[in-house]
């Protein structure tokens, strides 16, 4: 049996050749590949999460100890390092990935749903982001969480299930851990199910003015794609290791309670000035507002063209133009005023 | 187009309008320093820096089995309101055999191995100045509530209910017949340690007990408490670094950038 006959055997049981249909030749270009680094990305975190998992001591009386005994260990730390930057990354991959999408009207073209499958995406990706930050239970991880449980609590009977008033039996640290590992998770991959789905199902979106012409100029196909999304998640591996190795993540003490004077990771940095101006009610507002303006862009959107300088489609773009440039300028605006307590 | 912004109009209104029914709306605008009403709450004591260090360098026997130890007297000054105040104390150090606390219904015994501190929380004040003596160990699993009756003075001074403005207590310490079971006065007890006293309040009008997430960190709090409060923050405040706030927006505006202008159109498009 010759070569090329192993591989049609293997190729009937496997059907690799499936993936042999036509795409835009700019789906092969960075802007169409970050939803293949963001879930190369997913992929990282759940390997390194599912390590570091064999380490942590999720409780209070041990959290702390724990991540000090992996990061005193130059692999584990690696790891952690790993799982850190790869989170923090996330959010700009998705926001990117948005921002192409918004200005090439991908979302247009009966693909809404591939849209608001994507922003409940960025939704879980967050919450997991801010679970993960509470369970390292430094000064900083221990904030995130009474801010988590203060926040609950405003919303009285409503908020109980977020709060630690709903058991003594357990900890909130331990229960954001459970959240973390399986409750979210699951809801991710679920979500990506059915996003990759509708991606197929529509297909991939060609370029505005494109629409009717894409096919008889390709001569690319889904495989080839699948080579280019995995030559950059290549890359983004290279800058997330560089990442985990020149800024590796250190132990941090255990927290002090009362006191307020760390600030969040980078994602959250955004609304700590608001936090600042309105007390913990902007823990609510700011994600509320981000993700009802997000998930009206569709319906704002009602122009026939995808051309994103004309008619109601400028309205879209400039939301998501302006969502980008207030996450950049508010986390450098974060990081130059003094921590304020907000409790 | 119009009929779209009197859709985003509508859930405005109705956002706004959920927010100010639920109560939300106010909490948010109080003063920083302020509890919120309802539930449970931390509240920093930073102010006053309520936390009293010393060394109870002294080892003490016993013969009698009722010899007074020191006894720790202080008045606070409250920065706050509160339902409950906890008083935290914390003992670190080595060759310490046990400390007893004589009770009103018998003895108990409580120790720590030498190395490890041992934290009790050992009394709280409701805000109606009612006092409330409680017992909680974070670092091993007793618990015996009321078990400082006796030895926990706890005053409280305000002008009206739920307007606390000084807490006087003192602690006696008494040995009474503390020790391993019918041994009375015949035990040694070693105090040369170091001890850490931090003041503590908790908002929880529901449940005379802190928080079940927070009793794991007790110890913690005791002991880092106990030193210097200023110069904690100040090495805490100083860890945002340029990563968060300059590195990874600067990386997604030059990335966002790059992205605007590969893929906005160069060209008129007659797209559909």
């Amino acid at each position: 049996m010759t070569d090329s006959n192993i591989m049609e055997k293997l190729d009937e049981k496997i059907k690799i050749s499936g993936l042999k249909y036509p795409i835009p030749k700019v789906a092969n270009t960075y802007g169409y590949a970050l939803g293949a680094i963001t879930l190369f990305a997913f992929t990282i975190m759940g390997i390194t999460g599912t390590i570091l998992a064999q380490y942590y001591n999720p409780t209070p009386e041990g959290a702390n100890q724990s991540v000090a005994y992996i990061s005193s260990n130059w692999f584990l730390q690696y790891i952690r390092g790993l799982h850190w930057w790869t989170a923090l990354f996330i959010p700009v991959l998705l926001l990117l990935h948005m921002l192409r999408i918004v200005i090439t009207g991908s979302y247009k073209q009966n693909r809404e749903i591939t849209w608001y499958i994507g922003l409940a995406l960025f939704l879980v990706s967050m919450v997991m982001l801010f679970t993960g930050t509470t369970l390292k239970y430094d000064q900083e991880g221990f904030e995130a969480l009474e801010h988590f449980d203060l926040t609950g609590k405003m919303f009285g009977p409503l908020g109980i299930p977020l709060t630690s008033d709903l058991t003594t039996s357990t900890s909130l640290l331990s229960r954001m851990y459970a959240l973390h590992i399986s409750t979210l998770p699951l809801l991710l991959l679920l979500l990506i199910a059915f996003h990759l789905l509708y991606i197929k199902l529509h297909g991939i979106s060609s370029l505005p003015g494109e629409e009717e012409t894409w096919k008889e100029e390709t001569d690319i196909t889904f495989l080839d794609h699948l080579k280019v999304a995995t030559l950059y998640s290549g890359i983004f591996f290279v800058i997330v290791s560089l990442f985990a190795i020149i800024f590796p993540r250190e132990a941090a003490p255990e927290p002090i309670l009362g006191v307020e004077v760390s600030r969040p990771p980078w994602a959250f940095l955004p609304w700590y000035p608001i936090e600042n101006w309105i007390g913990l009610l902007a823990i609510v507002i700011f994600p509320a507002i981000a993700v009802i303006l997000l998930a009206l862009i569709p319906i704002i959107d009602r122009a026939e063209s995808r051309d994103p300088r004309v008619g109601s489609r400028k309205i879209a773009v400039a939301i998501m133009i302006g969502m980008v440039l207030f996450v950049v300028s508010f986390s450098i605006w974060a990081g130059l005023i003094e921590p304020e307590s907000h409790f | 187009m119009k009929q779209n912004l009197v859709k985003i109009g509508i859930l405005s209104v109705f956002l706004i309008a959920m927010l100010s029914l639920s109560g939300v709306y106010g909490h948010g605008a109080e003063p920083a320093d302020t509890a919120y009403e309802g539930g449970t709450a931390l509240i920093p004591f930073v102010e006053n820096a309520p936390s009293i260090d010393g060394v109870l360098d002294q080892s003490v026997y016993s013969s009698d089995g009722l010899l007074s130890l020191p006894q720790i007297e202080t008045t606070i000054n409250l920065a706050h309101n509160g339902s409950y105040l906890f008083v935290l104390l914390t003992f670190e150090g080595t060759g310490f055999g046990g400390i007893g606390f004589k009770t009103t219904g018998g003895h108990d015994e409580a120790g720590t191995s030498e190395e490890e501190p041992l934290t009790y929380v050992i009394g709280g004040v409701l805000s109606n100045g009612t006092v409330k003596a409680d017992y909680y160990s974070a670092t091993d699993e007793f618990r015996f509530p009321a078990l400082l009756d006796s030895e926990l003075n706890l005053q409280v001074a305000g002008t009206e209910a739920n307007d606390v403005t000084t807490l006087e207590f003192a602690i006696q310490f008494t040995t009474g017949n503390a020790g391993h079971g019918d041994e009375e006065g015949t035990e040694l007890f070693d105090l040369g340690s170091l001890f850490f006293l931090t003041v503590v309040l908790f908002e929880n009008d529901t449940a005379f007990a802190p928080p079940a997430s927070l009793i794991g960190s007790i110890p913690a709090l005791g002991l880092r408490q106990g030193e210097n409060v200023d110069e904690i923050k100040e090495i805490l405040a100083n860890e945002a670094n340029w990563i968060d706030y300059i590195l990874f927006p600067l990386i997604l505006l030059v990335a966002a950038s790059a992205t605007v202008w590969v893929y906005w159109p160069k060209q008129p498009i007659n797209s559909k």
